[in-house]
């Protein structure tokens, strides 16, 4: 095969390159070498893992005769030992999860046992993905191992694309049916007797990406899970479940909460692996003060300016599809100035066309390409053959979901370089700053509540349409006599002789979103340009603090004010802006604990910190809104918010310090109020990581935890102690000052995040008070401590230090 | 167990905090008031009144509701929880405007109705417990009618308890017999489909699929959709039979009917929904012959000729569906012009045809004058006269087929030329 700089020679790069690359061994590692020596103090870690044989293992001796001739039509005579693996658990019978990176053949581990008992009788199989595009690569690829074998076996997709007329040969003739959570649960179990043969033959479910099915929505799969068992049970099946997942620190424990079974774990990769090479980048500070660094945006153009001018296949990943344009932009402004030639360069996301993007994935795959812009679209299963250099423009999220992006560049066993680059935000800045959470073990925990109260019932109720419910029977957690009496005096079912019927004229699982918690989700409605379109959906939960009248809502990067909120219709009618400020509700979360399930050893006697997870109450008002400008996070102006203060019940994690203790380490309470507002700060972004949620999935607050008062930081940057009605107290007025910082489940009812946070508090306060020391900034910025509006001569102290005051005494809690 | 302690722990908390109902000690209040906690947003729903009258209990409770509701409904208790209805009514009477007796005539005229009889005709309409379909949705009334000695024979099989329901479903399905046609309005896609779901359930072998169907929703839409506001079953019974219902229960109040029955033991409304279903089953019963009519003769009915005619063409009898469009050349609309003029050409009556194309084309309609270009040169053998039909720059295919007249005139005269 040609190198990609043979097929073009390039006026634009030194005479020297163009031979370099067919004669160096390795220029990916000159790259790499140039990149630190050039721009050493932007690289806060490097990580090198060297090259790894695959470890194999031969076809297991049952394998079916035709299988192994699809295989060997493939190429594959033999099997990566965590292949063969899952093959034996499998095979016992066992629940099995197989944890592996990108591009390890991981999907031969399920296709295999699928296919042999396929083939070896009338067994079914039933796959489930988060995404319908990754449906369809799946059937596709099952297909190509079909056709290449001669296998007969039938795959087909089923999602909200599949034509009523395709349906029923789907569910009476498919042998492995391709489908989504969301689908089992609103257009399948509610029909199961329609599908009555392909329960009753049903030897495999396959979830794969189990990792994304944490949180809300994991809780919900878990109790579609549920009901997909209890209607496998009622057609006399036991299906064994074989999932799959990007690295996690606990893919056993979140694979047996999914299914409520012991699973086995299969977490050794023999994948061979080409040599790896990771940079972690932090743009340069250009205003210290504020805490300001350069863009990202420039930061990754200019490292995949110098990847392509090398001949190096090159890969860069966005956060937004905005971002995408953005960066695609000015590299074909480098790249392909000359419309005569072929492109070099190319975007690829959701939203444009399937032929599109199956155009870009050809040219990958043949090399014509030495560029492409992707979301995280291309993250996911699609094979886009090989890549030398894939730069990360902002930190995924998590690091499984980074790790899934790198392992773009470097298949098929070659060397490869990843640079990951991170923005301004704090959970960019921490983890840039520890190049441990890409050595060791993942510090990210997918946690899921399937137990959680609301979610339980609506899923009692979906249950109950599908199958009458029999006394003594089991679902979820909680008493099942409890929750149908429940319903029964809702008058949606009815208990006759040991049965319970369900006895309404409606269809539960429409009115049950698998990601949201309350009920009466808000729809954004876009009223410009004549037409109402409705362009984005939010939960009851987050719409007072995201879509109240006059504020600035992002849909796909792009910027849409709230003209009305129509609270009792659940509408927000928005039109699109050009403002250069986002909006920033005013948040009064007043606290108060209700029951502490458990404290940590060292008690309030000797004045340390003490800390604490349980149930807590909370009034939320919103009275308005900041006006912030864009990149200086200065506040530009004020709106009121006229809206129903909202209550919740959820579960919460909280840390206190006697006020004693807090008298002799500041020298104001003022200051000691301050430092407890950054520590929240640092604290949520830090919880979140270890949790592997949204920030928005955890709330924070500061107040006495009694619904007396609690703190917000004020037009000046400073913190401010009120009582719910607004009014302002002074600190040093008061009597007992004993403020607790608090994360809690931003969800009615939790979602079983706060008790394992306990769990791991030591490590979080560890990492929030590394993250705010590690940060360059004098007194406090956006990726530490909060922004920062006042100066440090203003205030007197350094808010900055004020937090790392108030960590450090929280380490002292005994954890 | 920490989950108990905890739970109790927090009402007394709530309870002591706020003005919940701390009193109340009915089984999955509990749930309930944890429920009511979390959910803020919804407006607290008052508690129902549970009244448990019927359902549980001894057997003998079983036997007594049975006995009740099939007094009130003038039936007979079948087996544990199934009521039997039957009524017989006489070919002689009317129903609206019509005489059932004419179920005796051949339906032949409905094209789906050809070559039965009417003695495998059985007529089925159920009611349920929803129409949103899916396994939660359960039928409570299996409504079945056929011609039996000289009479329509109406049977109801309605559950008096969700117990019933395998012996309900199984003994409706023993008189279906094995020959039976059902004949149903919206059956195929609604009612069967749900019986077929409910024996699934019940485990009972399913007698109602695989069976011959006849939904006369498809005919009455054909004839009637374009035509109509809507094709409900009451429109059709008021425009075709002349048949009004004096105090009849709407079919979308049923579910709550029986609802209230199994839930608070108040059977008030369920002999009006066996009523509305008996009414139903004849109007099923009058409409089959009534069909049959619109499709001899859509014209006399106010029918859709071309929808009629389409139906007889697509069974195969051509003849006849050129000859309903040939009768009503005055009532069709564009479409129904373009396929007279086809089923004329294929008939060979090609001055018929192209009267139609001329007429049509005088309109604009492009299909037309490429039927006639098409005539003109395969047909009359005239390149030139079709050339004029070809003159719409804005269809492909009449681009081509002008580029490709022109060539073969330009060869023509070429020859022409050569041998002049």
């Amino acid at each position: 095969m040609a190198t990609p700089a043979a097929q073009m020679p390039r006026a634009g790069s030194p005479p020297d390159l163009d031979s370099e690359s067919h004669s160096d061994p390795d220029p990916i590692a000159r790259l790499a070498d140039q990149l630190k020596a050039k721009y050493r103090g932007r690289i806060t870690g490097e990580l090198i893992t060297p090259a790894r044989p695959g470890r194999y293992a031969p076809l297991p001796p049952g394998l079916d005769p035709r299988l192994c001739a699809a295989l060997a039509a493939r190429g594959v005579d033999r099997l990566f030992s965590h292949q063969a693996q899952a093959w034996e658990a499998v095979s016992a019978g066992r629940h099995t999860v197989v944890v592996t990176p990108t591009a390890s053949g991981k999907t031969l581990c399920y296709n295999l046992p699928v296919l042999q008992a396929a083939l070896n009788g009338q067994a079914k199989a039933l796959y489930l993905f988060p995404t319908k595009a990754l449906a369809q690569d799946q059937v596709a690829e099952i297909l190509e191992l079909n056709r290449a074998g001669e296998l007969g076996v039938r795959a087909y997709t089923f999602d909200g694309d599949t034509p009523g007329d395709a349906r029923k040969a789907v569910r009476t003739r498919g042998d492995i049916v391709v489908s989504n959570p969301d689908m089992l649960h609103q257009g399948i179990l509610p029909h199961h007797t329609k599908w009555a043969q392909f329960f009753e033959n049903l030897r495999y479910v396959v979830i794969d990406e189990m990792h994304t099915y944490r949180g809300v929505f994991g809780s919900h799969v878990a109790n579609v899970l549920r009901r997909l068992r209890r209607v496998c049970r009622f057609y006399g099946a036991d299906p064994v479940f074989i999932l799959c997942s990007a690295t996690i620190a606990n893919p056993a424990e979140l694979a047996s909460a999914l299914i409520g079974e012991e699973v086995a774990a299969v977490t050794e990769s023999g994948a061979p692996q080409g040599a790896k090479h990771l940079l972690l980048w932090n743009p340069p500070v250009i205003n210290p003060d504020l805490g300001i660094r350069a863009s990202a945006r420039s930061q990754t153009t200019r490292i995949a300016r110098m990847s392509v001018k090398r001949g190096l296949k090159t890969i860069l990943f966005a956060q937004t599809r905005l971002m995408v344009e953005v960066l695609t932009k000015y590299l074909k402004d480098v790249f392909d100035k000359d419309p005569r030639k072929p492109a070099r360069v190319a975007a690829y996301r959701g939203g444009y066309l399937p032929t599109e993007r199956r155009a870009t994935e050809q040219k990958l795959r043949a090399g014509s390409l030495d560029c492409v812009i992707s979301t995280s679209a291309l993250e996911l299963g699609v094979d886009i053959g090989a890549l030398d250099v894939c730069v990360l423009n902002g930190y995924p999220g998590t690091i499984a979901g980074t790790w899934q992006r790198l392992g773009r560049a470097g298949r098929r066993q070659r060397p490869a370089l990843g640079v990951l680059v991170a923005s301004s935000q704090p959970l960019d800045q921490y983890i840039v700053r520890n190049p441990d959470f890409f050595l060791g073990a993942s510090p990210e925990h997918a946690r899921i509540d399937p137990d959680q109260l609301l979610i339980l019932l609506d899923h009692v109720r979906c249950a109950a349409f599908e199958l009458p419910f029999r006394e003594g029977e089991r679902f979820g957690g909680e008493s099942l006599d409890d929750m149908l009496g429940y319903l029964e005096e809702e008058g949606v079912v009815h208990r006759e002789g040991e049965r319970w019927h369900w006895t309404a004229d409606s269809y539960p699982a429409n009115a049950v979103s698998l990601r949201s918690v309350a009920e009466g989700n808000f729809v954004v409605v876009d009223i410009g340009e004549g037409a109402q379109t409705v362009v984005a959906e939010v939960d009851y939960t987050s719409a007072p603090m995201t879509i109240y009248e006059g504020a600035i809502y992002m849909v796909q990067a792009s910027p849409y004010q709230v003209e009305q909120l129509d609270w009792d219709g659940r509408k927000a009618f928005v039109r699109r802006t050009r403002a250069d400020y986002y909006t920033d509700a005013i948040d009064y979360t007043r606290l108060k604990i209700l029951e502490a399930f458990e404290r940590s050893a060292s008690g309030e006697a000797d004045n340390r910190a003490q800390s604490a997870h349980g149930e807590v109450h909370l009034v939320r008002r919103i009275p308005g809104y900041k006006k912030i400008r864009y990149y200086t996070h200065e506040n530009i102006g004020y709106g009121n918010i006229n809206l129903p203060d909202q209550e919740m019940h959820t579960t919460a994690l909280w840390w206190q310090l006697a006020p004693e203790t807090l008298a002799a380490a500041f020298s104001s309470r003022q200051e000691a109020l301050d430092g407890f507002l950054g520590t929240a700060y640092a604290l949520h972004h830090v919880a979140a990581l270890e949790s592997m949620s949204e920030p928005q999935d955890l709330g924070r607050a500061v107040g006495d935890g009694d619904a007396q008062w609690f703190a917000t930081v004020g037009a000046n940057g400073r913190g401010q102690m009120r009582r719910l009605d607004g009014t302002e107290l002074d600190p040093e007025a008061e009597g007992r000052f004993r403020p607790a910082v608090f994360l809690y489940d931003n969800y009615p009812g939790g979602v079983g995040l706060s008790a394992p946070l306990f769990e791991s508090r030591a490590a979080i306060v560890r990492g929030a008070r590394a993250l705010v020391e590690a940060c360059e900034c004098r007194c406090g910025c956006p990726a530490c401590v909060g922004p920062i509006l006042a100066s440090d001569e203003v205030r007197g102290y350094s808010p900055k230090a004020a937090a790392v005051q108030v960590l450090s005494l929280l380490q002292g809690d005994g954890a | 167990m920490a989950l108990k302690q905890r739970l109790s722990t927090l009402r007394r908390q709530a309870g002591a905090q706020r003005d919940t109902e701390a009193g109340t000690c009915a089984p999955g209040t509990q749930i309930a008031e944890r429920v009511r906690r979390l959910r803020p947003a919804v407006p607290a729903s008052a508690p129902g009144t549970r009244q448990g009258a019927c359902g549980s209990g001894a057997p003998g409770d079983a036997a007594r509701r049975d006995a009740r509701l099939a007094e009130r409904l003038d039936g007979e208790v079948l087996a544990p929880g199934v009521i039997l209805i039957e009524h017989r009514v006489a070919l002689e009477g009317r129903h609206g405007a019509r005489a059932l007796r004419t179920l005796d005539d051949s339906p032949s005229d409905l094209p789906e109705a050809a070559g039965r009889s009417e003695s495998e005709w059985i007529f089925v309409d159920t009611e349920t417990t929803g129409l949103s379909g899916g396994s939660g949705t359960a039928v409570f009334m299996v409504g079945l009618a056929r011609v039996q000695d000289n009479a329509l024979v109406v049977r109801q099989y309605v559950l008096s308890a969700f117990a019933g329901e395998a012996a309900m479903l199984a003994a409706a399905g023993d008189w279906l017999g094995g020959r039976a046609v059902l004949v149903s309005y919206n059956g195929k896609s609604f009612d069967v489909p749900l019986l077929a779901a409910r024996c699934r359930l019940a485990g009972i072998a399913d007698p109602f699929s695989r069976r011959a169907h006849l939904d006369l929703l498809h005919p009455t839409r054909r004839a009637f959709a374009r035509i109509w506001d809507d094709c409900r079953l009451s429109t059709v019974e008021r425009r075709l039979l002349d048949f009004r219902r004096l105090n009849d229960l709407p079919g979308s109040e049923a579910p709550a009917a029986w609802l209230a029955f199994v839930q608070r033991g108040n059977d008030r409304l369920l002999p009006e929904v066996a009523r509305h279903n008996h009414w139903d089953l004849v109007s099923l019963a009058a409409l089959l012959p009534a069909l049959a009519e619109v499709h001899a003769d859509p014209g006399a009915w106010g029918a859709d000729v071309a929808g009629v005619a389409r139906a007889h063409r697509q069974r195969g009898d051509e003849e006849r569906a050129r000859a309903l469009l040939g009768a009503h050349r005055d009532r069709l609309d564009d479409a129904g012009l373009r396929e007279l003029a086809r089923l004329q050409r294929r008939a060979g009556a090609w001055s018929e045809a192209c009267a139609l194309w001329e007429e049509l084309a005088s309109r604009g309609c492009v299909e037309s004058r490429m039927h006639l270009a098409k005539y003109h040169e395969h047909v009359r053998r005239d390149p030139r006269a079709a050339l004029a039909y070809c003159t719409d720059t804005s269809c492909d295919a009449a681009l081509q087929r002008r580029r490709r007249l022109e060539d073969k005139l330009q060869r023509r005269s070429g020859q022409r030329d050569w041998f002049d």
